[in-house]
């Protein structure tokens, strides 16, 4: 996480530095993902933009771009669906600009419909489509009926947009709602536009590619999971210990104190959102609790899942925190106004997000949301929202582990039942989720895109399994995924990847599932499971998952690890969980 | 600022632009003599002239633009006006 990328940004420093952050992208070649665009006019500083922001993400982005043109005539030409991955169809003001005057019925239904058409089409070949609307008239210098230019264009976009919400694959990024807020003087340069071709100030050019790469990176499971957050002045003004509950501000009596009650109400939004909260805080937590029982203090002791109060380092905490939810740097944003301790957790876990809130309460909720790290298309998974219960539930689970000696017999106790069912419509979204946020139970870090693998999944020399799990106390939901193909010439299967929740680790879970995977293909006369391993900087977790298994490793070439399996005469039983199907 | 210290401004602003350490430019520096200067490269360059000597130029005073030489005098005139 490169903090200088996060918001707010420094439109001078982006200017003079883009190369310097271009050139320092180092990818592994796998991986790429390729966007098609559908005009724009001249887009090369926006792709540069996406691609660095992208990088923040660890996400490699890459552009075919179009002609020079009308985004609704560029869009109207045979597209060859198999060179990419996505398709981004830039409509927008300059667009209409040759017709600016005779924006006529038949001209918005002409472009409207071809752009719904491409959608569809898209959407039958398995393509997301991320489609932008069409920012309002930047003056009157167009035409003298500025009114019944915005008219005609809020028309289009309300179209285009409900329109959207019958495409599961289109994705509307809100370049109209960018240029509202930055300002239409601040997003729209007519220099630029005749000078070089590009209608777009730095400053709106910056903001479109940061709004892009943020779907990009939310498609592609990269949202952010956990704020930890510090308490006086982050989440109250004062130092509670010191001023007592009086004196701090928090509540309509101050102006500071509204802002940190506003402050504390996004918080507790996002924690619905299934982000999950957490505190790290230089105190005694005796002198801390009594805060609590404050009449504005939204946020209650239940609403963080982990609670670290002492006067240790904080990165010290924090990655006490990670391991308690077994949660990765990359997962995770830092919010505190001490410079310092921002400074410290840069410094020694440099891939968490810590973005620059300065000690203005007023100023947190812009800053933390026009970083768009939890942006997500609507459709949270059911999982999503359990997913603070569970982490909850976990720690119960830890002390309950305690009192055991022997882990299997701890293990036997939790009741553990696996249910393991071919993927389904109803598990579709919540699988995709899973294998392109899984880091660290990830043989390959293949990353799916839903339409396409909905399209693998019908195919018959395919399989998919999930795998969900509840225990004597509580539902993870579906925890795990595997699939892969059958090839009945040889009699093997090979698992392309398999992916499972940090949730249920140590809880052999993996060995149950591959019992299961085991018996089920030894039922079909299959004799041999291939399976290939690449090691990534985050699956250490399962470096030995295969030996353990009993596979044999056939041939190595780095990075890649070909293991294989022959399914004996004899059926595997579990003795450790119950597997169901 | 005088003549020779826009000249240095702007050579540190090339080579940030082109990507490349080495460039060293003289008054006959065009478009023709670096490879990469195109009309996204120009973009670049002349966005980047603004950030750092913090003025603006004009479409027509950009068009005028035919070499270096030309762009020190620009921002000589600008800068000391």
């Amino acid at each position: 996480m490169k903090n200088e990328l996060l918001y707010p940004w420094d439109i001078n420093k982006f200017i003079l530095n883009k190369n310097k952050y271009l050139n320092k992208i180092k990818f592994k070649k796998n991986n790429i993902i390729t966007i098609k665009t559908f005009g724009g006019y001249t887009n090369n500083d926006l792709f540069d933009w996406v691609k660095i922001f992208s990088s923040n993400y660890n996400l490699k982005v890459n552009f075919i771009n179009s002609e020079w043109g009308r985004s609704h005539e560029l869009v109207n030409q045979k597209i060859n669906y198999n060179k990419f991955d996505i398709m981004l169809i830039m409509s927008n003001f300059f667009d209409l600009e040759k017709d600016i005057n005779k924006i006529s019925k038949s001209l918005i239904k002409n472009i409207i419909s071809n752009i719904f058409i491409k959608w569809e089409e898209a959407n039958n070949n398995s393509k997301i489509v991320f489609q932008t609307l069409i920012e309002n008239s930047p003056s009157n210098y167009y035409d003298l009926h500025i009114e019944s230019i915005n008219e005609k264009i809020n028309y289009i976009n309300s179209h285009i947009a409900l329109k959207a919400k019958k495409f599961s694959n289109v994705k509307i990024i809100p370049t109209n709602n960018i240029s509202n807020q930055i300002g239409l003087n601040n997003y729209f340069d007519i220099r630029n536009w005749h000078s070089f071709g590009q209608y777009k100030t730095y400053a709106g050019l910056i903001n479109v590619a940061h709004s892009i790469s943020s779907s990009v990176s939310s498609i592609y499971g990269r949202s952010k999971k956990l704020i930890i957050l510090d308490l006086d002045n982050t989440l109250w003004g004062g130092v509670f210990a010191d001023d007592g509950i009086g004196e701090i501000s928090l509540g309509p009596d101050t102006n500071d104190g509204r802002a940190y009650y506003e402050f504390q109400k996004y918080i507790l939004k996002l924690k619905k959102q299934g982000i999950l909260l957490s505190i790290c805080s230089k105190n005694n937590y005796d002198n801390i609790r009594g805060v609590f029982s404050h009449p504005y203090m939204l946020l209650k002791e239940k609403d963080f899942i982990s609670v670290i109060i002492n006067w240790e380092d904080k990165y010290v905490n924090i990655k006490k925190i990670f391991k308690e939810l077994n949660l990765t740097e990359e997962s995770c944003i830092f919010i505190d106004d001490n410079k310092i301790e921002r400074e410290e957790v840069k410094q020694y876990l440099p891939n968490v997000a810590v973005p620059e809130i300065n000690d203005d309460p007023s100023k947190f909720i812009e800053i933390i949301h026009n970083n768009k790290f939890f942006t997500t298309f609507s459709e949270n998974t059911n999982e999503d929202k359990i997913r603070n219960k569970s982490y909850n539930q976990n720690i119960n689970r830890n002390n309950y582990k305690k009192k055991f000696e022997n882990k299997d017999i701890f293990l036997k106790s939790l009741n553990t039942k696996i249910n393991i069912k071919k993927l389904d419509n109803f598990s579709l979204d919540r699988s995709v989720q899973l294998i392109n946020k899984t880091n660290q139970f990830n043989l390959n870090s293949t990353m799916v895109e839903k339409n396409q693998f909905l399209k693998f999944a019908k195919q018959n020399n395919s399989f998919i399994f999930t795998a969900d799990v509840k225990d004597k106390f509580g539902e993870y939901g579906i925890i795990s995924i595997i699939y892969g193909n059958i090839n009945n010439s040889d009699k093997s299967i090979i698992i392309l990847n398999w992916v499972m929740s940090c949730r249920i680790f140590n809880r052999k879970i993996e060995n149950s599932i591959f019992i299961y995977i085991n018996n089920y293909f030894k039922a079909k006369g299959i004799k041999k499971i291939k399976s290939t391993f690449i090691q990534t900087k985050h699956n250490n977790y399962i470096i030995n998952l295969h030996s353990t298994l009993k596979f044999n490793k056939i041939n190595t070439k780095h990075p890649r690890e070909f293991w294989e399996y022959n399914i004996g005469s004899k059926k595997l039983e579990d003795n450790i969980n119950k597997l169901t199907v | 600022m005088k003549a020779d210290k826009i000249k240095k401004e702007l050579n540190l602003i090339f080579r940030d632009v082109f990507d490349d350490k080495k460039l060293n430019i003289n008054n006959k520096t065009n478009a023709k003599s670096i490879k990469r200067w195109d009309s996204f490269m120009q973009m670049n360059l002349i966005l980047s002239i603004e950030s750092k000597f913090k003025l603006s130029l004009s479409s027509r005073e950009i068009e005028k633009l035919k070499n270096v030489g030309d762009m020190i005098s620009l921002l000589d005139n600008k800068l000391n006006a």
